[in-house]
């Protein structure tokens, strides 16, 4: 069954860009959130194999965002990955404290982006 | 004036010994003379008298020769008168040359006394005699008698007076004496003075200088524009200045007196004190060092420190001087460097990302087919969207480097495998490239971060198969030469002028400006590559020949091969326990437990052999099984405890429960009593207890440089034996060399993260119960603390506690694991009352 994956950016035009490469390249479902508050609504309704979650967002954060994903119980255990373009050693770390799963960095190629996500969340490819 | 110079005081010197030498030479010589002369006035004084005394004699005899004329005739009498009187007259006349002056006169008076009476009184006696006019002659010889009584009473009274000069010659000459010798004796303590004032003039006066210049010192001190402060060997303030106050914004007197800790941060106090007492202890002041300080209003200042230590007059360590600079403002330029450098950086991605990927659903024929041109045209695109990324990327990274923030995770690598892997990677653009790519690998080892490794070979050979020429060969090998090894990139390129080859490792430097651009470099690949290289204490250079090709050489140390090899798992040398156990069974089961537990095991029969033994190896602690009943038990252990070499040895007893052994006293001197058979943890227990166990062994895995200062002074301070892994993978391998008792670990670290360590230790039997301490900066789910449990786990959240509960936490486990010497009962061991 295909798999079906959040992916949550404030940037329309990388969800779109996101999206087709999901889609076109890996035959996900892919839904998406502007935010991180619609994000958590989707997450709670739609329940994804796997989230792809932003960090740089205005109102609430990628982080933030995961803690409230960790905090509700239908949310807690859908993977999480962080697409971001803070790279510095210093995010790496505050990230890896959160407990996501893994990191794709911004830009990321289009054509192996669901390869790059399989291989972080161990789905076959 | 100034002061002496060292070879003017030797000249000083030497004048100061000669010239003394021939004032004295001087002195004396005119003392001598004068001697002389007053010797040779004696002398003739002497003779003075002593004619004087003639001619008195002969007076007389001219008297005797007078009154003889009744005896003797007047022709003899006058005979003998005259002879006396030649005499006289020319021994008057001698005496005459001899003196001068009243004395000259006086001889005169006499002279002229004496002829008168010849002439007179004298002759006119012998006269009347001739005459026959007998009674005539006796009285003019009474007269003549008279007469003469008075000259020679003038000759004697001359004597007299001649001889009162001589003494008073003759004492006066004692006096020159005494005084030459005084006026010698003064001399020389007028030169001893002089070299004494001069030295004192000359100590006076560099001592001056020296308390001019301690006052320039201290006018420096105290007005220079960067705060300084004096400590003393405890750490205690001893002296300020000015800008030191400004600084904290202290007046002086708030300031001295104070341990210098006392103005840290209150989460750093103590660390900082250990710190300084060690560094006063060990008299090595550190390179300089960054603190953070709080001012009386209570905001922070970060200062870089440079310290030398101050000694006093003999030598020893009296304190520490300190210069602090204020570089509160550097820091926070930095921040808001990094801040900016991270910002802007993301800020630049963001549109990126959507360029890139739209241009490359695009290019990867995704969205429908494209026209040839239109698929030129879109690789452009993509690539130059690529090379903006890579441009993006090298500036972070090449400013996070020199800005010191990439700590370089080492570890032993195997060059050959890097060169390969390298070859790997750069392989498909060579192919593009029409270029030969051949990788020569090269068997050695060398410290160092394989990732920055591997991008300083695949940034070298991406810029040879840049610029070789399509059929050309770029190569990749090394040689081992000594100590390091030399690793070569070489292109047949068209070369790099002479004047180029230092200047291409400058950020942003091309060697024509036309060409590597067009390649799409960033103009940071050769910067960045001497950056790792430094890191590696290594060198990177170029050689080329116009014309003709490059290479890139890169010098790396070596890694001998005996410090990768692994650390046997047993305890440090000296842990012997020497094992008197009749029963085979137990024995056998002890001696298994304890070489479990690290220690050596030596076997005996008790009695005189465990003795004997015990004095030969000098275990660390002795097991000594007992039967309850036997004497000779408690004979062995007395033996022990007699014996000056084995007395200090801690012996613990194994005792039966059956048995009716006697409790112990702390007589016995028995370090602990096990039951029989004992269970190995109490064993181990005991054995810690009794003061044979090993120091605790830590690994602290943290790559925060500040924290883990805090965390590993904490361990020091409790004596553990400590080690500091700044990353996932060193921690691991440290965990593997030798298995700790312990293990903090902060989940947070920037390779891989704590996860994948723990996961990495799961996976070694050894390790997979290690006792784990787990600090990490947010909150842990359950589902996280489940995959970060070794053995017994515990977790503190970095911002819920500070340091000292944090230590609080830590002894507590530390004791827990191995229980230290105060504690005392348990079930089946138990330790014995102090004395033991």
């Amino acid at each position: 069954m295909a798999k079906r994956v959040l992916l949550v950016d404030d940037e329309p035009d990388i969800r779109e860009v996101a999206q087709v490469s999901l889609e076109m390249v890996a035959g996900w479902t892919v839904l998406t959130a502007r935010s991180g508050k619609e994000a958590i609504a989707k997450a709670i309704a739609e329940e994804p194999d796997a989230i792809l979650l932003d960090v740089m967002m205005p109102d609430m954060d990628g982080p933030t965002t995961f803690g409230r994903l960790q905090a509700e119980p239908k949310t807690r255990a859908i993977p999480v990955i962080l697409l971001t373009a803070k790279v510095s050693a210093a995010d790496q770390r505050r990230f890896a404290d959160l407990g996501v799963r893994g990191m794709i960095p911004k830009p990321f190629d289009p054509m192996t982006l669901a390869q790059q996500v399989e291989r972080i969340l161990g789905w076959a490819g | 004036m100034t002061l002496i110079t060292s070879r003017a005081k030797i000249l000083a010197v030497l004048l100061l010994i000669l010239i003394p030498l021939v004032v004295l030479g001087i002195v004396l010589e005119a003392n001598v003379e004068r001697q002389r002369a007053a010797t040779k006035e004696l002398r003739q004084a002497f003779e003075v008298v002593s004619l004087a005394s003639t001619l008195a004699g002969r007076l007389a005899d001219m008297q005797v020769s007078v009154e003889g004329v009744f005896i003797t005739g007047e022709e003899v009498a006058a005979r003998e008168l005259e002879r006396d009187y030649v005499t006289f007259l020319v021994g008057v006349a001698g005496l005459r040359r001899m003196v001068s002056g009243e004395r000259a006169d006086r001889l005169a008076r006499i002279e002229d006394g004496v002829r008168a009476w010849r002439q007179g009184a004298a002759s006119a006696t012998l006269l009347a005699i001739v005459r026959g006019r007998w009674p005539e002659g006796v009285r003019l010889g009474r007269q003549a008698r008279a007469e003469m009584e008075n000259l020679r009473e003038g000759m004697l009274g001359f004597i007299r007076a001649q001889e009162q000069e001589l003494a008073g010659r003759t004492s006066a000459q004692d006096d020159a004496q005494q005084r030459a010798v005084i006026e010698g004796a003064l001399v020389v303590l007028a030169i001893g003075l002089g070299a004494g004032l001069l030295l004192l003039v000359g100590r006076i006066r560099a001592k001056r200088v020296l308390v001019e210049s301690e006052g320039r010192f201290r006018a420096l001190f105290e007005a220079a524009p960067i705060a300084y402060h004096e400590i003393d060997t405890a750490g205690v303030v001893r002296r300020v200045n000015r800008a030191e106050c400004d600084l904290l914004d202290y007046g002086p007197d708030d300031l001295l007196g104070k341990a210098v800790w006392e103005f840290v941060a209150p989460e750093l106090r103590e660390t900082v004190r250990a710190a300084v007492l060690r560094k006063l202890a060990l008299q090595q002041p550190l390179a300089p060092f960054e603190r953070e300080y709080v001012r009386r209003d209570g905001t922070r200042v970060t200062v870089e420190i440079h310290e030398n230590l101050i000694h006093d007059r003999a030598g020893h360590v009296a304190g520490i001087r300190s210069a602090l600079l204020n570089i509160t403002e550097r820091k926070s330029i930095e921040r808001m460097k990094d801040e900016f450098v991270s910002v802007v950086s993301h800020e630049l991605r963001t549109p990126l990302t959507s360029i890139r990927g739209a241009l490359g659903l695009l290019a990867g024929g995704l969205l429908g087919p494209v026209s040839e041109r239109g698929q030129r045209m879109l690789g452009i695109a993509v690539s130059n969207t690529d090379r903006l990324v890579r441009l993006i990327n090298d500036i972070l990274d090449i400013e996070r480097m020199e800005s010191g923030k990439i700590v370089a995770n080492k570890e032993a690598c195997n060059l050959a495998e890097l060169l390969v892997q390298a070859g790997e990677v750069m392989r498909p653009m060579a192919e593009k490239a029409g270029v030969t790519l051949t990788v020569v690998p090269l068997a050695a080892h060398v410290w160092a971060d394989p990732d920055r490794l591997l991008q300083v070979f695949t940034n070298l050979l991406s810029n040879a198969i840049k610029f070789a020429p399509a059929a050309s060969e770029v190569r990749l090998g090394g040689v081992l030469e000594g100590e390091e090894v030399l690793l070569r990139v070489q292109d047949q390129g068209r070369g790099i002028p002479p004047d180029k080859l230092e200047s291409i490792f400058e950020r942003f430097h091309q060697v024509d400006a036309s060409d590597s651009r067009e390649k799409g470099g960033s103009g940071l690949g050769l910067a960045i590559c001497r950056s790792i290289v430094a890191q590696h204490a290594g060198k990177i250079w170029a050689d080329s020949v116009l014309g003709q090709g490059s290479t890139l050489c890169v010098r790396l140390p070596v890694l001998r091969r005996a410090s990768v090899s692994r650390v046997p798992l047993s305890a440090p040398p000296g842990r012997v326990v020497l094992l008197c156990e009749e029963d085979p069974e137990v024995r056998q089961s002890i001696q298994g437990m304890l070489e479990r537990g690290g220690y050596s095991v030596r076997v005996s029969e008790a009695g005189e052999d465990a003795v004997q033994l015990a004095r030969a190896e000098r275990p660390a602690a002795i097991l000594l099984g007992f039967l309850a009943s036997d004497r000779d038990d408690w004979t062995t252990l007395g033996r022990l405890k007699e014996e000056a070499e084995t007395r200090e040895i801690p012996v613990i007893l194994l005792s039966s429960p059956a048995g009716a052994m006697r409790p112990l006293r702390s007589s016995d001197r028995v370090a602990g009593r096990l039951l029989r058979p004992p269970d190995e943890e109490n064993l181990l227990r005991v054995l810690q207890q009794a003061g044979a166990g090993r120091t605790m062994q830590v690994v602290v895995v943290e790559d925060d440089a500040d924290l883990a200062q805090i965390l590993l002074a904490i361990f020091q301070r409790h004596g553990a034996a400590v080690r500091h892994a700044a990353g996932g993978r060193e921690a691991i391998r440290l965990c593997q060399e030798n298995p700790p008792d312990l293990m903090v670990l902060d989940v947070g670290l920037p390779d891989g993260d704590g996860f994948s360590v723990v996961e990495g230790l799961r996976g070694d039997p050894r390790l997979r119960a290690t006792p784990l301490v787990v600090y990490t900066g947010q909150d842990l789910s359950p589902a996280d603390r489940e995959r970060l449990q070794l053995g017994q786990t515990e977790f503190f959240t970095k911002s819920r506690i500070s340091s000292e509960e944090l230590e609080g936490h830590i002894v507590g486990l530390m004791r827990r694991l191995v229980p230290n010497q105060g504690e005392r009962e348990s079930e089946d061991g138990e330790a014995c009352p102090a004395g033991g």
